[in-house]
């Protein structure tokens, strides 16, 4: 199997690493149980677990994907650019996005161009909104 | 205090202004007037422009555009960026580094938050220049070419949305300032989703910039890889291995290069190598076991 992005890509390093302690500690459980039987995991137990643990990798990207798309349509998206859009993004990213995509800051709203009282009004909103801000702290 | 924090900060980079005696303005950069909630957009085809890509907002719109959010996540910035063969890079949260592109020559692309921390608007907006006799930035933003800030309003709104700031770069040009980690963390994002030729260009520049920097080297041998070319995936993991023998993922991708090349025998001693190479317990050890399984069975066909 050919490793791909290396080391840098911590956060698939550490989910790996939690899904095979996770695992590791299912299989450690079984000998325990059968107390006189040999305590080692067989080869083809470590197998099993090298594939599991691929697949669960596997899993884990697909699912994030699917879970992305779906939000992103959910909020608007045309279908086909959603699913251009989770194609684009890295493993890392979307693991991002399916736990956070309503809360992480969305840029769109510009400087807004007022006129008359509608401006007096806003300014005191805005005012009232520093306000609230100052003595928060 | 929390309060007392940020103003800190804000001083801090005041005081990196203070300093500064040269006005500077990239006013070749092109403008987008921003239309209702796409400053996403207008900027981003501004830095992509920058860089030499043709695009428009219009067609940026369906690669960054939330209806529902009214707006455009940072995430799907870089990914629309990457996906038109560019490198987003994020810049140290400085002004001194915001400084430092602008007098390289490269505008800088931040988001702000332009309200208040528990009422957040958020916008996106290009830094063109500094004017230290006003103590000014001048910004692309929303309908204004030429928008010129006070330091200390811009600063704060930039600190409201943790100083994000990017820059984006061609492949194959790297520029003298990166921080080598930073840049290699942004060409990984960058391997996994554009085309393979930008992706060689890009690992051939870094590894011709740092040729001890095994992460470059590995980064190289993978592009090749991706592209079908396993002599100089070869070629270039061995180059990482005679800086560094024991690093246990080339040895493991070098190993499946060469079992691919047909040269199982080889294949077998450079897995065996990769093994001895790392902690039993740890997460390498699982894979490169897996690649050990897949070379030694006996009739396995290399893949094609």
């Amino acid at each position: 199997m050919h490793i791909n992005g290396g080391g840098l890509e911590m956060n698939r390093v550490f989910t790996r690493q939690f899904v095979v302690v996770a695992m590791t500690l299912c299989l450690v459980a079984l000998p325990l149980m059968q107390a006189a039987t040999a305590a080692i995991i067989s080869t083809d137990t470590a197998i099993q677990l090298t594939e599991r643990v691929a697949q669960v990798e596997r899993i884990n990207a697909v699912l994030a994907r699917d879970s992305v798309q779906d939000a992103l349509i959910r909020l608007g998206v045309d279908p086909i650019n959603a699913t251009a859009r989770v194609g684009a993004l890295t493993d890392t990213e979307l693991q991002t996005l399916e736990q956070q995509l309503d809360k992480l800051p969305a840029g769109g709203t510009g400087v807004i161009e007022v006129i008359g009282i509608v401006a007096i009004v806003l300014i005191i909103l805005e005012l009232l909104h520093v306000t609230d801000f100052f003595s928060e702290f | 205090m929390l309060l007392a924090g940020c103003a800190g900060n804000v001083r801090v980079m005041m005081a990196d202004l203070e300093v500064q005696t040269d006005a500077v303005e990239l006013t070749d950069t092109p403008f987008y007037p921003q239309i209702t909630d796409q400053c996403g957009p207008s900027a981003l085809a501004t830095m992509l422009n920058v860089a030499g890509v043709d695009v428009s907002p219009a067609s940026l719109k369906a690669s960054i555009y939330i209806p529902g959010r009214q707006g455009s996540l940072q995430l799907e910035m870089l990914a629309a960026t990457r996906s038109r063969q560019r490198i987003p890079y994020t810049l140290d949260p400085e002004i001194s580094a915001v400084l430092s592109e602008l007098r390289s020559g490269r505008p800088v692309l931040v988001l702000q938050n332009l309200r208040t921390k528990s009422a957040p608007l958020w916008h996106y907006a290009v830094v063109v220049g500094y004017l230290p006799g006003e103590q000014r930035f001048v910004l692309r933003s929303g309908d204004q070419k030429r928008y010129r800030v006070k330091a200390a309003k811009f600063l704060r709104s930039w600190q409201r949305a943790d100083y994000w700031a990017v820059v984006v770069l061609e492949p194959g040009k790297v520029p003298d300032n990166v921080n080598p980690e930073t840049y290699l963390r942004a060409l990984a994002g960058f391997e996994s989703t554009s085309d393979a030729a930008a992706v060689i260009v890009a690992y051939v520049a870094a590894v011709a910039k740092w040729p001890q920097n095994t992460l470059a080297g590995l980064g190289l041998g993978n592009a090749y890889y991706a592209n079908g070319q396993l002599d100089l995936a070869q070629q270039a993991y061995a180059a990482v291995l005679r800086v560094d023998p024991q690093d246990a993922i080339v040895l493991n991708n070098l190993a499946q290069v060469l079992y691919e090349r047909g040269s199982s025998s080889e294949a077998t001693d450079v897995i065996a190598m990769a093994l001895s190479a790392v902690d039993v317990n740890g997460p390498e050890y699982r894979i490169i076991l897996q690649t050990q399984q897949e070379i030694s069975q006996p009739g396995n066909k290399p893949a094609q």
